[in-house]
């Protein structure tokens, strides 16, 4: 019964969903929309869970001094000081919007800016010559930023006149013929091929296949 | 058991009590404009309008001129803020209020009026709504211009040939109302200010407003050709120039020189060139040849959608509202009631589809489950990976760390992941290891923790499980991301293991990971994070690989079925885009075809319209 119930449940939504995407009528959409309704509430609701995680994740380990303690302090005293402020002032309150900006939003694009430094240290990892396939993509890319940069077709100059106008389009060419051909064809082969997993995903859940995590192999 | 006591407590709060919103109040009042005397209704919104499920679309007033109605629509300003005046700290600041204002500029001197206002409103259901279920009006004290009574000024004549009908493959929500514009309408002694559908459930009324779906039935500015899309015209325009006509006789000729690149797009709206598609250029032409003048009727002719809430009958009016005095009404002769269609012939590709998928997976897990014999599935170095990363966790005594995603717990890649977790979790149980799972959605995190506690219960080991190891830790996409940063600093575990759908965060924790020296496997189906976990990740599992963990991790016959079934349904999709590039290759190259080629490029196009309908 624990694993036969959770399945038929499974079943049943997972075919109503699915056929509903095929069946206009309205009552059809509605009874799907109410069920999504239901989900968007038991979402809000598992916040409240997700609290209690929090407070239960942490307290414990402040109250034991574990290693780190202190992190763990500001991170209960800050859910705590914007729950508080929240439900006092609600979303546009004065200081709740305080906090947000002059806090939580520096933070938040102090975060964010990392990804330039992370993304230079993972580049220069990546586009190191190891092997041939590495250095064709090596080359691919530096082709393209240049091509994209205005130094590419400050390239042009060097050349005379009659040459300078051809070459003077040929990066922008060059970037397209590899962006269009080469990089499209790559991430639409890659994307056939998630939907068509996501699709074998969904079937084996929906037809009790899967069931890891109902406790069954 | 959390979960059914979450379903419970939220199918209570959806069944909540519904009642009508309505303006909080409205009055009249005679006001001067430039020297002009003028009716002004000023009303304050309704108390539901930007709180709570109900949604106020829009407000909308009506006239009449007694109390006990028929109100009726008429010209007036368009719904105006109204703001008051602040001091603080010394200086004068206008600040918004709610209340709202409209000046009727279509009222006679010496006339009597009563307002109605409506707010038009709907309760948000999901992804659908009951339009117009909860709207409610307000009315206000009769108030009279001021001046000599004279004639009422001669109105515009009335629409034609008005009609309502449900849409063709509806979902039994809509209704069309269809109408000729006055003739008077464009030009003349007596204008138009606009057109305006009312609604009622009886026919002796009450008549009452509606949201309309779309552009509202303005007056008529200038004619256009509903038939030519916008990019179309720009394109004609610029390439054959304005008031083209081709002889059909021509068409071989020009197409010649559209793939010869002598006749060029015209280009964007930049004024860049654009390379020109031959198949396209050759649909225009032939547009071009058959092309006919815009017909006058069909630029007269108005539709307004109404989504209704009900079954109906439904009994519709249409109002010539004219600049000054009373609007004109025409009754749709017949009612109409939405018709729900039960097929959407515009799906049926998609549903061909899907259904040749779960054919296909239940014959071949069939299949397998009978024979039982192993199928080949090739090798996934990420996977292979995995339980020597958790090997080397347990030597160095350090945990695994889990992250599976930050999206949704109904996005396919989460739920992907969240089964891979079982499996993982398991392994990691037997290897008397430590998982931590930080989370960015709470019923996600939510659903993890059953998860691996269900891994460690399928490994023998449920003392093992540690419930604080799985984390909710923030639902922002950054502050998780420092969170779980934090984790990898702190607690150094040995193997990293990301997957699920990722954004921007993938890479800022692929690399804190290699900074960590963390065995690394990174995973998605999102195209544009796929490249940061191949540069930062030692393994990377990529799109439909995603998908297949779970059954090459456990090479259960039944699955494994599953997975065949994919790679069939990939074979026939490849088989279509070839057919369909070599048909386009080939009618590209404007050689004539005949034969067997013909009609293997007449196929290939034809079945690649069937799947992908406007490609």
């Amino acid at each position: 019964m624990k694993q036969t119930l959770p399945l038929v449940i499974t079943f049943v939504l997972g075919v109503l969903f699915v056929v509903e995407f095929f069946i206009p009528a309205h009552g059809v959409h509605e009874l799907t929309a109410l069920l999504q309704e239901w989900g968007s509430v038991l979402a809000a609701f598992a916040f409240i869970l997700g609290g209690i995680n929090l407070m239960q994740a942490n307290l414990p380990r402040i109250w034991r001094r574990e290693k780190d303690w202190p992190y763990k302090v500001v991170l209960v005293a800050s859910a705590l000081v914007m729950l508080g402020v929240g439900l006092w002032e609600g979303q546009e309150g004065r200081t709740f919007l305080y906090l947000y900006d002059h806090i939580f939003a520096p933070c938040n694009a102090t975060m964010f800016a990392l990804l330039a430094f992370f993304i230079t240290s993972a580049a220069f990892r990546a586009f190191r010559a190891r092997n041939l396939e590495a250095f064709l993509m090596l080359s691919t890319a530096v082709l393209v930023m240049l091509c994209v940069v205005p130094l590419g077709e400050l390239v042009a100059l060097l050349f005379p006149e009659p040459l300078r106008t051809t070459i003077a389009s040929l990066p922008s060419d060059i970037k397209d013929w590899i962006l269009d051909y080469g990089n499209n064809a790559g991430r639409r082969a890659i994307m056939i091929g998630a939907a068509l997993g996501a699709i074998a995903t969904g079937l084996r859940v929906i037809l009790g296949l899967e069931r890891s995590h109902l406790g069954g192999e | 058991m959390r979960i059914l006591a979450l379903v419970l407590v939220s199918a209570l709060v959806g069944c909540a009590g519904e009642n009508h919103v309505a303006p909080a109040g409205a009055r009249a009042a005679v006001v001067t404009v430039d020297g002009t005397a003028r009716l002004r209704v000023t009303f304050e919104m309704s108390r539901d309008d930007g709180a709570g499920l109900k949604v106020v679309r829009e407000y909308q007033v009506l006239r009449a001129h007694d109390v006990g109605g028929p109100f009726e629509p008429f010209a007036h300003s368009k719904v105006e803020i109204v703001s008051k005046q602040v001091r603080a700290r010394g200086k004068t600041r206008s600040v918004a209020t709610r209340l709202r204002s409209v000046d009727d500029t279509s009222a006679l001197p010496g006339r009597t009026y009563v307002y109605q206002v409506w707010a038009l409103a709907e309760r948000e259901v999901g992804s659908a709504s009951q339009a117009g279920a909860f709207s409610g009006s307000v009315v206000t004290r009769p108030v009279a211009l001021p001046g000599a009574a004279g004639p009422s000024p001669e109105g515009p004549r009335g629409v034609a040939n008005a009609a309502a009908a449900a849409p063709e493959g509806d979902d039994g929500r809509h209704v069309d109302v269809s109408f000729e514009i006055s003739p008077d309408d464009g030009g003349g002694s007596r204008p138009v200010d606009g057109y305006v559908v009312l609604r009622a459930t009886k026919k002796s009324g009450p008549y009452i407003p509606f949201v309309e779906d779309g552009a509202p039935a303005g007056a008529l500015e200038e004619p256009v050709d509903p038939s030519a899309s916008e990019d179309r015209v720009r394109y004609l325009v610029g390439l054959l120039g304005s008031n083209a006509r081709i002889d059909p006789a021509d068409l071989p000729a020009k197409r010649a020189l559209v793939r010869s690149g002598q006749l060029r797009d015209p280009g964007d709206e930049e004024g860049r060139p654009e390379p020109l598609a031959a198949s396209l250029a050759g649909v225009i032409l032939d547009e071009v040849a058959g092309s006919r003048p815009p017909d006058p009727a069909a630029s007269r002719r108005r539709t307004v959608t109404d989504t209704v809430a009900r079954d109906g009958p439904f009994h519709y009016r249409i109002y010539t509202v004219p600049a000054r005095g009373d609007a004109v009404r025409v009754q749709v002769r017949r009612p109409a009631r939405p018709a729900a269609s039960w097929v959407s012939i515009d799906k049926l590709n998609m549903a061909i589809l899907l259904g040749a998928a779960f054919l296909l997976t239940l014959v071949l897990v069939q299949r397998a489950s009978r024979s039982g014999h192993q199928m080949f599935i090739r090798r996934i170095a990420g996977i292979d990976a995995l339980e020597e990363a958790v090997g080397r966790a347990t030597e160095m005594g350090r945990p695994i760390l889990y992250v599976p995603g930050i999206d949704e717990i109904q996005n396919i890649q989460t739920i992907a992941s969240l089964l891979i977790l079982g499996r993982v979790s398991e392994l990691v149980a037997r290897y008397d290891s430590q998982i931590r799972v930080p989370c960015c959605i709470p019923i996600v995190a939510t659903v993890a923790e059953e998860v691996v506690r269900q891994g460690f219960y399928n490994a023998g080991r449920p003392d093992q499980h540690r419930p604080q190891n799985i984390q909710w830790i923030s639902s922002e996409q950054f502050a998780f991301c420092a969170g779980t940063n934090g984790i990898m600093l702190r607690d150094r575990p040995a193997t990293n293991v990301f997957l699920g759908r990722f954004f921007a965060e993938s890479l800022i924790l692929a690399e804190t990971g290699y900074v960590n020296k963390a065995i690394q496997i990174g995973g998605t189906a999102e195209i544009t994070q796929l490249p940061f976990f191949i540069a930062a990740c030692d393994y990377a599992i990529i799109g439909e690989e995603l998908f297949a963990i779970s059954a090459y991790m456990t090479r259960e016959p039944k699955l494994l079925g599953s997975l065949k079934a994919a790679d069939w349904i990939k074979a026939g999709v490849l088989l279509i885009v070839t057919a369909a590039a070599l048909g386009g290759l080939l009618a590209w190259t404007a050689a004539p075809l005949s034969g067997p080629t013909a009609l293997v490029v007449e196929w290939a196009l034809r079945l690649v319209g069937f799947l992908a309908p406007g490609t």
